[in-house]
């Protein structure tokens, strides 16, 4: 029997594997399938695997050099948290590990063009100073730092080396409008920043108040003219970085305003200070009276520059083909060119088991994309980073400094006998490891004259290992103090009057300082008149000053700058304590 | 054999805080919240912990203080438990923690909408990181996809491994400092600190319990746990619509 | 009959397609993953070596899964009869002994937390697997990617042997010994 398979069988047949298809669980089962594949095959990357740590390193975003501790997963780090209490208040920390590794970041030396150790590149260099010092040559250091007011590194070095001589530059933007103004150069001026209603304050790349319009892109003339309608009178303050300058048409339109120096709107006096002179020991000269091939060795400090460093300005000076040229710098790029050896601004971050080096993306957004900061969603660069950077920590020519006096890098032994290379930044971090029972092994003695007090002279008590540092290393982001920015870059919210200090209870009580008292804290980079207070959170034998100090609390600048002391100006009678109290650590 | 019951919650030290935004980094970090792209603005980013900022101005004093806001992690009508039509969002009984499941979540948003403390973030976009990036993420908390809901889980991954390494050792309970999220270990001034609310034993319980201690929003009755702390009046009524003047300004630090 | 006609080529259509759907698309769909060792449990614990499972496999410190390493191996012994490469080798392979529990990565498992805190034995969950002559190959769906023991029963019943480990599983076993749960417990 034949069945007569006709089209119209097969088409019944084929309707019935359809149906059946669609009866049995396989198309849901494939939905279903395909459902589970988007869903995690879409997840674009795996979570790392791997045996979880912990190490123990320093943070390298900014000069200070915050102990901190990585937890690494697989040995890679993801989390950087705080190693000591009161220390690195910074947002920027948890992803440190990110941005010390950022391909813009210059973390290793470079000796003619050649990668090299930094370390080793600062031994180079500390080699090529004392062979300079040796035969008689004559040497030049630049320091780009643009805080006269604060003890200059590159003076400490000056001091240290013989024959050698600073050379100043200026701010020249604010030469310029000082030239159109009619202002004599070497003042300089600042205003109570406190009110912000009736007072145009501008230095490179940051504005508060009405001037903030101009850098979201208002027109300057327009906003300026509103100022000036409200009787505004506008002063300008020249602060950071040497070359940084604010656009060109917000520097023409203020050069038409003029400048009051007796009065501000309100009629409040506007305090006048002259720019605070290097110390007489220091042989300076100024940029523009240098010659081309006047030095045998120049040393350049551009590690704490916010903003654009003059390169062009010093180009002929480094190419001067007589001798030899150090570049301290944060990123590669321009010194590359000109330097012979370019050393990195601080010490990369140093991970004992067996990282580091790698490069990552633009990771710097990680740490930065949060609201909290002032530039939200946007893709920072390192440069910009740097701007961040507290012109007042030492770091660069001081590391260079700390070479040569020491002879060397000192190495500091920590308990569980892992090597900390100390490269000369991080002094904070210094005395922190010493407090928890690291042993300083400095290789040579002091020679030469060591100009009191240096930044970061590290003065080691011949009693005990101790390390006893002179000289601020004010940072930011602590507590809100007047007139200071954040290290963080966020505005200033206008606070109570007076500086608030804080310090260990046990501290407080071992200094005669009754909670409440007002003290006068000196340091070399000025003085603040702070009420203190116990915290307990803070470090034995450190007080925390907050954000630094305003323009109005430098001393009196014919002074030599201060070692660090805490004055006690409300006297406990029942104290037998000394009123001031020195080798302090502040920040 | 069941282990005691826990309220696990932060608390937060206002008088503390500095604002400077440690906690809300090392959050994201933590969480591998990724880097939204430029056009996000702080409402479409993922912070499931974020730093507010309050000034206040009375007479010639003004003040501030930073308020780190995250879930609050709501013990009565979870509002956004109630409203989730996946049950993507859970309260623990024996943790008091409330936790947001993205793999339940299909991104109705609806819990956004009830949370009072808007305090869930929506991933608008797929997060990416590029390969150097990538390579970096913490071990703890899966990457999301697009289109779902987000909040803070209390680090729940660093308390999963804790409880694991606890019963290893044969434990049932977790030692002071087993556990710490990631917001309060990254705080360089010890303003976050984990507590648990019904254990008396607890160090930081005596504070959490003390005369400085404050909810946000009480009034709404959800029972929040996470417990601020300040000893300035202004401050404790911060969420007191009554209080609010045009001096007052509250912006995203 | 002169041509199939009626209702026949419906019927056999649509058991045909049953047939296709049920059967035919899980034996498209998954595809056996071989284990590269030949290991027999049997031998291991039988009577004459009379291993247990923690002397291979580790609860502690683990995410979920503890299979041995290669120093696990030649601790004892450095003949693998069965065997023509070099073990380490094997083992280096990718996914040398796929297993048919690995869970989705929001997934957590704690062995530390079921083993030595409840005090389960391994057949709980795993089955008679000492007992095993050869190492198990593993049905994983080509689409998803995961082991049929996770998603995809084959309709006609579970999964053939050690227990799945689909979530209702685990949920099953929690309520059965009154141990509350919430999500965070298992989904990170």
């Amino acid at each position: 029997m034949n069945p007569d398979v006709t089209r119209r069988t097969v088409l019944k047949w084929m309707g019935g594997i359809a149906a059946g298809i669609v009866l049995s669980p396989a198309p849901y089962a494939l939905v279903d399938d395909l459902t589970i594949a988007t869903q995690t095959r879409g997840r674009s990357v795996p979570l790392p695997t791997g045996a979880r740590g912990r190490v123990r390193t320093r943070c390298s975003a900014c000069p200070r050099g915050c102990s901190i501790e990585l937890h690494t997963v697989g040995g890679r780090p993801y989390l950087a948290v705080p190693a000591t209490a009161g220390a690195c208040s910074c947002a920027l920390r948890p992803a440190v590990h990110h941005l010390a590794s950022s391909p813009g970041r210059l973390d290793t030396a470079r000796l003619h063009g050649r990668t090299t150790d930094s370390h080793e590149g600062l031994e180079v260099a500390a080699s090529w100073l004392e062979d300079a010092v040796g035969k008689g040559a004559s040497i030049g250091v630049i320091d780009l730092s643009g805080r006269p007011a604060i003890a200059t590194p590159s003076a400490s070095l000056v001091a240290r080396v013989p024959g050698a001589v600073r050379i100043e530059t200026r701010a020249h933007w604010l030469d310029d409008l000082a030239a159109r103004v009619g202002l004599d150069p070497d003042l300089e001026l600042s205003i109570d920043p406190r009110s912000v209603d009736d007072a145009l304050w501008l230095w490179p790349g940051r504005s508060i108040g009405p001037a903030r319009a101009i850098e979201r892109g208002e027109d300057p003339r327009a906003v300026v003219d509103r100022l000036r309608a409200a009787g505004v009178r506008a002063v300008l303050l020249g602060e950071d970085g040497v070359g940084a300058r604010p656009d060109d048409a917000v520097l023409s339109s203020l050069a038409r305003i003029d400048v009051d120096l007796g009065a501000i709107g309100s009629g409040r006096p506007i305090p006048v200070r002259r720019r605070v002179a290097p110390p007489a020991n220091v042989p300076t000269v100024a940029l523009g009276d240098v010659d081309e091939g006047s030095f045998d060795l120049l040393v350049i400090d551009a590690s704490r520059v916010a903003g654009a460093v003059p390169w062009r300005r010093m180009a002929s000076l480094l190419r001067s083909g007589r001798g030899r040229s150090i570049v301290f710098a944060p990123t590669p790029g321009p010194a590359m060119r000109h330097g012979d050896l370019v050393l990195p601004a601080s010490a990369p971050l140093e991970i004992e088991e067996g990282v580091g080096g790698e490069r990552f993306g633009d990771a710097a957004r990680i740490a930065l994309s949060t609201p909290v900061l002032e530039r939200p969603r946007s893709c920072v660069d390192l440069h910009d980073l740097t701007r961040r950077v507290d012109s007042r920590t030492p770091c660069g020519a001081d590391a260079l400094a700390a070479a040569l006096v020491e002879g060397g890098y000192g190495r500091l032994r920590d308990p569980e006998d892992r090597t900390l290379r100390v490269a000369g930044l991080g002094a904070g971090t210094v005395a922190t490891e010493l407090r928890r029972g690291a042993v300083w092994e400095g290789e040579g003695a002091a020679a030469g004259p060591v100009l009191r007090p240096a930044p970061t002279a590290a003065v080691v008590d011949d009693e005990s290992p101790r390390l006893v540092l002179e000289g601020a290393m004010v940072v930011a982001a602590g507590e809100r103090v007047p007139d200071v920015l954040s290290k963080v870059a966020r505005e200033q919210p206008l606070l109570p009057r007076g500086g608030r200090a804080r310090a260990h209870p046990e501290d407080l009580a071992d200094w005669g300082i009754v909670e409440g008292a007002r003290c006068r804290l000196r340091t070399s980079a000025g003085r603040l008149d702070v009420v203190v207070f116990a915290d307990a959170a803070v470090r034995r034998g450190h007080v925390l000053a907050g954000c630094g100090f305003g323009p109005e609390s430098f001393g009196d600048p014919e002074r030599a700058p201060e070692p660090t002391a805490l004055e006690v100006l409300d006297l406990d009678p029942r104290s037998e304590a000394p009123p001031v109290i020195h080798a302090l650590e502040v920040s | 054999m069941e282990a005691r019951r826990h309220r696990y919650t932060l608390l937060i030290d206002l008088d503390r805080c500095d604002g400077c935004g440690a906690c809300s980094v090392a959050c994201a970090i933590e969480n591998n919240c990724a880097v939204p792209p430029a056009e996000a603005g702080p409402r479409k980013s993922i912070l499931p912990l974020r730093v507010d900022r309050v000034v206040h101005q009375q007479g010639g004093e003004v003040d501030e203080v930073f308020v780190p806001i995250m879930c609050q992690h709501c013990q009565h009508h979870t509002p956004c438990a109630m409203v989730c039509p996946q049950t993507a969002v859970d309260l623990d009984p024996e943790t008091g923690v409330v936790s947001q499941v993205v793999d339940r979540c299909l991104g109705c948003r609806y819990c956004m909408a009830a949370c009072p403390y808007h305090a869930r973030s929506f991933n608008w976009w797929r997060p990416e990181w590029d390969t150097s990036l990538a390579r970096h993420l913490a071990p703890d908390v899966p990457v999301r996809q697009r289109g779902v809901v987000e909040k803070c889980n209390l680090c729940h991954g660093r308390w999963q491994r804790a409880y694991d390494r606890a019963a290893e050792e044969g434990r049932r309970e977790l030692e002071p400092g087993e556990f710490v999220p990631a917001c309060g270990e990254s705080c360089p001034r010890g303003a976050i600190r984990l507590v648990d609310l019904d254990d008396p034993g607890d160090p930081n319980h005596g504070d959490a319990h003390g005369d400085r201690a404050f909810h946000l929003l009480d009034r709404l009755g959800t029972e929040p746990t996470v417990t601020y702390l300040s000893a300035r009046d202004w401050v404790r009524r911060i969420d007191d619509p009554a209080c609010f003047d045009r001096d007052r300004e509250v912006s995203h630090a | 009959m002169k041509r199939l006609g009626g209702s026949l080529p419906w019927v056999v259509g649509i058991a045909t397609g049953l047939a296709l759907g049920w059967w035919g698309y899980a034996a498209l769909v998954f595809e056996e993953r071989v284990p590269a060792v030949p290991f027999s449990h049997a031998v291991h614990t039988g009577e004459a070596v009379g291993m247990t499972c923690d002397d291979c496999h580790r609860t502690s410190n683990v995410r979920a899964i503890s299979l041995p390493t290669v120093d696990d191996c030649t601790a004892c012994h450095m003949d693998f009869p069965g065997i023509d490469r070099d073990l380490e080798e094997l083992l280096a392979l990718d996914d040398p002994w796929p297993s048919s529990l690995e869970q989705p990565e929001g997934v957590r498992f704690s062995h530390a937390q079921h083993v030595d805190l409840a005090g389960m034995e391994c057949s709980a969950c795993h089955g008679d697997h000492g007992s095993a002559t050869s190492a198990r190959s593993v049905a994983v769906n080509r689409i998803s990617g995961y082991p049929r023991a996770l998603w995809g029963r084959d309709g006609v019943g579970p999964v053939e042997g050690a227990h799945a480990m689909e979530m209702s599983d685990c949920v099953d076993c929690h309520d059965q010994r009154g141990v509350v749960q919430s999500c965070l417990d298992c989904h990170r």
